[in-house]
C-alpha cells in the first residue's frame, strides 16, 4: 500500500504547479493563489446549515480559504473577498451557475476587473464635535468581530431573531470604525483590544451619525453587489454556488 | 481436501473459488444481522469475504454477486418477499444476479482522472456500507497511479481516505461525480426486485451508489435466531452432533441432516401406529 503522507505531499505540489492568477483590488495587481480543496468546498456547503449565523460563518471560512490560499503574505480587504472566492470558485466548477433554470455565465464577471474605490478611508464630522474614520476592513478585522459575534450567539442562544439580526448590524458597522475623536479624546479603533469595548463607544454615539456610516457601509456593498451582478442575476457568494 | 464454490464475478471478470459458509461462520452473521446496523453488517460481510476467498475483491458489486450466490447455494435459492397485499411471492436469488449482472457487465464503469503526472483509477464504489453521500463519492476511486507505482486506494482506512480526499483540489470532486451521473444514468432502470402489477408487488430499484445491495444481503441472510438455536438443540441432543460438528456443517448440510431424522422419525411412528392399533382390535378368531 502506498505511503499516504507521500501522496498527500504530491497533491500539495500538483496545487502549488495549478496556481490561479487573481485580480486583488486593494494590490492592483495579480496574486497566485492555490486552488480550492475538496475540504474547503465541504467547509463551504457545511456553513449553509448554521441558520441566522451562516452568512457569519460562511465569511469566516472564505477569510480563512484567502489566507491559507494565496501565495504572499498580504492584507487582504473584504472587497478583495468576493473578487478572489469567485475566481477560486469558477477555477474548480467552471464558468456556469444555474439558478431557477437560467444557466449564467460568470466568466462574463470574471473577465472585469474589481476596481478598489479610491475612497476606501472617510472621515465624517457630526456637528463639530465628533469626527469618525471609517476604513473598509481587512480580514482579519472581519474574522476577529464576526468569532466575537458567534461566540456571543452561542452563550446567548434564546437571542430573538430581530434582536440577533440588529447586533449584526451593528458589529457589522464596528468593522468600518478605525478612529473616534470626540473633542480632544482620540480613540484609535485599531489599538483597542476588547471589542467589547469598541461597541460601547459606537452605541453610545448619537443616533444620527448611524445613517452616515451604515451610508459607507453601504456603498461597499454595492459595489460589491455591482460586481457579482450578469444579465441583471446578482451572483449569491455562499454555499449555492459551490454545489454545482 | 476442501471443498471450494467457482463464483463468477462480472466486473472484475473472474472466476473466484469460494469456501462454503458453515454454521460457525453464519451464526456470528446472523447476530451481526440482529444487531440491525448496517455499518457493523457491512464490516461482517466484508470480513466474510476475505476468510472465504483469501482474495481481494475490489469492487462492492462483485462482491455482491459474492454473497448473493453463495447464499442461494449453501442456504437456498428461493427467498421469499410480501406484495402490497401481504402475500408472499418467491424469489430465486440467482435469477435476479443474473438478470442484474447481464447488464452491469456491459456498462463500461472506469474512468480516470489525471492530475498532472498523477492518475486517479475510477470505477464502480469499493464498499458495501456507506455511512453518507460523500463515502459513496470517495468508495469511487480504486486506485491511484503516480508514475510507475499503483497505490491501491481501496485499502486504505476510512481515516486515511478521508485526509487524501480532503486535500484533493475541489474540481476533482466535480469530475468523480460526473463520473458516478455518467454510470447511473446507464443502470438507474435496474430493479433488484421488478415491479410486477400482476401479483401486486413494488420493484426496489438497484442503486449502486446506495445501501440497498447491503439491505437486500441483510434481508436474504436473515434468519430467526431463536430458530437456528433450535437447529442446533435438534442435531446436537436428537442425532448427537457434536457442538463443533454442527459449527462445521453448512446450513444446507443441517438441514439435510434435520430432515431425515424427521422422516426416519415419522416413518418410526407410522410403525408405532400400525402396531397400536393391532394390538387395540378385538381378536375375532375363536
Amino acid at each position: 500500500m502506498g505511503s499516504l503522507p507521500n501522496l498527500v505531499n504530491k497533491l500539495k505540489e500538483i496545487n502549488h504547479n495549478n496556481l490561479i492568477d487573481i485580480f486583488i483590488p486593494s494590490q492592483n495587481k495579480k496574486i497566485k493563489f492555490l486552488p480550492l480543496s475538496v475540504k474547503q468546498q465541504k467547509d463551504i456547503i457545511k456553513s449553509g446549515v448554521e441558520g441566522t449565523t451562516s452568512v457569519i460563518v460562511l465569511n469566516n471560512i472564505f477569510n480563512d480559504i484567502i489566507t491559507k490560499n494565496s501565495t504572499e503574505k498580504k492584507s487582504y480587504n473584504i472587497l478583495d473577498r468576493c473578487a478572489i472566492i469567485l475566481a477560486l470558485r469558477v477555477d474548480a466548477f467552471g464558468n456556469n451557475f444555474t439558478n431557477n433554470g437560467i444557466t449564467y455565465d460568470l466568466s462574463k464577471i470574471t473577465k472585469t476587473e474589481l476596481k478598489q474605490p479610491d475612497n476606501t478611508k472617510v472621515n465624517y464630522t457630526y456637528k463639530d464635535i465628533i469626527n469618525i474614520t471609517l476604513e473598509v476592513p481587512t480580514i482579519e478585522q472581519d474574522t476577529a468581530i464576526n468569532t466575537y459575534l458567534l461566540d456571543m450567539f452561542k452563550k446567548n442562544e434564546d437571542t430573538p431573531l430581530s434582536e440577533a439580526i440588529g447586533s449584526i448590524y451593528i458589529y457589522e458597522i464596528l468593522k468600518y470604525l478605525t478612529e473616534v475623536t470626540v473633542d480632544d479624546t482620540e480613540i484609535n479603533f485599531s489599538a483597542l483590544n476588547s471589542i467589547s469595548t469598541k461597541i460601547s463607544v459606537l452605541e453610545n454615539l448619537p443616533a444620527g451619525i448611524l445613517t452616515d456610516l451604515i451610508k459607507f457601509v453601504q456603498t461597499f456593498r454595492d459595489i460589491e453587489s455591482n460586481y457579482l451582478t450578469v444579465d441583471e442575476f446578482t451572483l449569491p457568494l455562499d454555499a449555492r454556488i459551490f454545489t454545482q | 481436501m476442501e471443498f471450494k464454490l467457482p463464483i463468477y464475478l462480472p466486473v472484475c471478470k473472474k472466476t473466484v473459488l469460494c469456501r462454503e459458509l458453515c454454521n460457525r461462520d453464519y451464526f456470528q452473521l446472523l447476530k451481526y444481522i440482529t444487531t440491525n446496523n448496517l455499518a457493523y453488517i457491512g464490516s461482517a460481510f466484508e470480513e466474510l469475504i476475505i476468510k472465504l476467498t483469501d482474495k481481494e475483491i475490489v469492487s462492492a458489486y462483485d462482491k455482491f454477486v459474492l454473497l448473493s450466490t453463495l447464499r442461494s447455494i449453501i442456504i437456498g435459492d428461493y427467498i421469499e418477499i410480501y406484495n402490497t397485499q401481504k402475500e408472499t411471492i418467491k424469489y430465486s436469488i440467482s435469477r435476479i444476479i443474473s438478470n442484474l449482472s447481464s447488464e452491469i457487465s456491459n456498462v463500461n464503469h472506469n474512468s480516470q482522472i489525471q492530475l498532472d503526472d498523477l492518475a486517479i483509477n475510477l470505477s464502480l464504489p469499493t464498499t458495501l456500507y456507506f455511512d453518507n453521500t460523500e463515502d459513496v463519492i470517495k468508495n469511487s476511486i480504486v486506485d491511484i497511479i503516480d508514475g510507475k507505482k499503483v497505490i491501491k486506494f481501496y485499502k486504505y482506512s476510512n481515516d486515511d481516505k478521508d485526509i487524501f480526499f480532503d486535500s484533493l483540489p475541489a474540481n476533482v470532486l466535480l469530475k468523480i461525480q460526473e463520473h458516478m451521473s455518467s454510470i447511473m444514468q446507464k443502470i438507474d432502470h435496474l430493479e433488484l426486485i421488478a415491479t410486477d402489477k400482476r401479483v401486486n408487488v413494488e420493484g426496489i430499484a438497484c442503486n449502486l451508489y446506495s445501501n440497498i445491495l447491503l439491505e437486500f444481503l441483510k434481508i436474504i441472510y436473515s434468519q430467526d435466531l431463536m430458530q437456528f438455536y433450535e437447529l442446533q438443540y435438534n442435531l446436537t441432543t436428537k442425532l448427537n452432533v457434536s457442538y463443533v460438528q454442527f459449527m462445521d456443517m453448512t446450513p444446507a448440510e443441517s438441514k439435510i441432516f434435520i430432515n431425515f431424522y424427521k422422516k426416519e422419525h415419522k416413518a418410526s411412528q407410522t410403525e408405532n401406529n400400525k402396531i397400536n392399533l393391532a394390538v387395540a382390535a378385538p381378536n375375532t378368531d375363536i
